[in-house]
């Protein structure tokens, strides 16, 4: 078991090398990110937006922006060989799969360091209530995890294919609307904003639902990371 | 091997299924007092919604079967069931249309997330093809394939119980609802359609993959005796072509 968290260790540090040395992902994501957020400010005319359609906004934007990262996340793989030298190497499959699912969730994670502070003062009405912080990064950490999961089996089946630009959004965008669906429901009610006095509380069942979801697709993850990276 | 001979009685118990589900749909049902004639589509439309969603689950469980014992007839099983899976599933949308337009006054409904649903997975579906036969190396693609079926195998159920849970439903729930439970006769008719449709489904893709299979060996038999340039091994054909 060491030896295989050192070898997602190892494998993840290569991701964000590569990133660090030819940065791609994050600023693609993140200028992606706030350029709809300043669209939406401008789109809905008052600017200020809060409950559901805040969730929706914040979550929707998430979702794109992942597209981008997802697009390129086995890209190196197949376009250098990366593949075809991982296979030489004694190191598990499942191995390489969750370094990519741990890459693109810490990717998404850095990107909301950001992109969730802008939203909030671009977008948010009321801002945030002090008791909704904790929670609400949260909700974003297991939402993130749950579009890393889904977002890596979707970029290793795209990825052999030579259409791969294409078929990103049209998989992944459904697979990724139940997470939508119940991430809005835990966000909702935490982006109500500091004026509505009440303390915001989310029913416990949308968090299980959320933890459900991210643990189905760790699990499809699992089960399928032999048949992604065998030759 | 799928085995040609076991067709013949399937068609027939297929037909024998088929013939007393409409006899107890048309003529032993009484026409509903309210819904009239109309509501013969409860015999119809939710059949094709449920062998769809067991042929997509099916597509799933021959795909992992693939994964774990490389065994490319598993490869072969699973496309055929999401191939007629999205079959069934055209039919389903069409029917669940006429019904809604007939019943809601309405074609589709936006704000019915069963119907959205049902939707999300049917163009999940759709890009399984492109996707699969975009990949040239027939055993990645058989591989591939059979990644993308598990993920969205496990998706669909996944996918309509969360749209369960999250919101109230237009649509009726005629399995679970114990206010809208069908009565005698009612019941059987809509027992008979799931079991006729099941038949249909079972035949049409024990069918395929004779059809299939037979067509794989023969273009290997063709390449043996003719040379290996006669017959590409990755043609054009529509289907997995490695057996």
């Amino acid at each position: 078991m060491s030896a295989w968290l050192h070898d997602v260790r190892t494998l993840l540090a290569l991701e964000w090398r590569r990133e660090r040395r030819t940065p791609q992902v994050l600023p693609a994501m993140t200028l992606f990110s706030i350029g709809v957020f300043v669209a939406f400010r401008f789109g809905l005319q008052d600017g200020s937006v809060a409950g559901p359609l805040a969730a929706g906004i914040l979550l929707v934007t998430t979702l794109l922006a992942a597209l981008l990262g997802i697009g390129r996340l086995w890209a190196a793989e197949e376009d250098e060989g990366g593949l075809d030298g991982f296979r030489l190497t004694p190191v598990p499959a499942s191995a390489l799969v969750a370094a990519k699912a741990l890459a693109l969730w810490t990717f998404l994670v850095a990107l909301h360091l950001i992109a969730v502070p802008a939203f909030a003062f671009l977008l948010l009405s009321d801002g945030l209530a002090a008791g909704s912080i904790l929670p609400l990064i949260g909700a974003v950490l297991l939402c993130d995890l749950g579009i890393a999961f889904a977002g890596t089996l979707v970029g290793a089946v795209a990825a052999a294919a030579r259409s791969r630009e294409l078929l990103v959004p049209l998989m992944a965008v459904p697979l990724l609307i139940p997470l939508v669906a119940i991430a809005s429901e835990v966000l909702a009610p935490l982006l109500t904003g500091s004026g509505s006095g009440a303390s915001p509380v989310t029913e416990g069942r949308w968090w299980l639902a959320l933890a459900l979801y991210d643990g189905v697709f760790l699990l499809v993850c699992w089960s399928v990371s032999d048949g992604i990276v065998e030759d | 091997m799928p085995h040609a001979r076991r067709l013949l009685p399937l068609t027939l118990v297929t037909i024998a299924l088929l013939a007393v589900w409409i006899v107890v749909s048309v003529a032993v049902v009484p026409v509903d007092q309210t819904e009239g004639f109309r509501q013969k589509l409860t015999y119809l439309h939710p059949a094709f919604a449920i062998i769809t969603l067991v042929a997509f689950v099916t597509g799933a469980v021959f795909a992992w079967q693939h994964l774990k014992h490389d065994r490319p007839l598993d490869d072969l099983r699973s496309y055929v069931a999401i191939h007629l899976g999205q079959i069934f599933c055209v039919v389903a949308l069409i029917t669940g249309g006429l019904w809604g337009k007939a019943a809601w006054g309405v074609w589709w409904s936006w704000d019915e997330p069963v119907l959205v649903t049902f939707l999300i997975i049917f163009l999940l579906y759709a890009t399984y093809q492109p996707m699969r036969f975009a990949i040239e190396d027939p055993e990645r693609q058989a591989r591939t394939a059979s990644v993308f079926a598990v993920t969205a195998g496990i998706f669909a159920p996944v996918c309509f119980g969360v749209v369960r849970m999250t919101t109230n439903l237009l649509h009726p729930q005629p399995l679970n609802d114990p206010g809208s439970n069908l009565p005698g006769t009612a019941g059987l008719a809509f027992a008979l359609s799931i079991l006729a449709l099941g038949a249909v489904f079972v035949t049409l893709w024990h069918l395929e993959l004779v059809h299939k299979s037979t067509r794989i060996r023969l273009r290997k038999l063709q390449r043996r005796v003719e040379g290996e340039d006669a017959v590409p091994v990755v043609s054009r054909a529509s289907s997995p072509v490695v057996l």
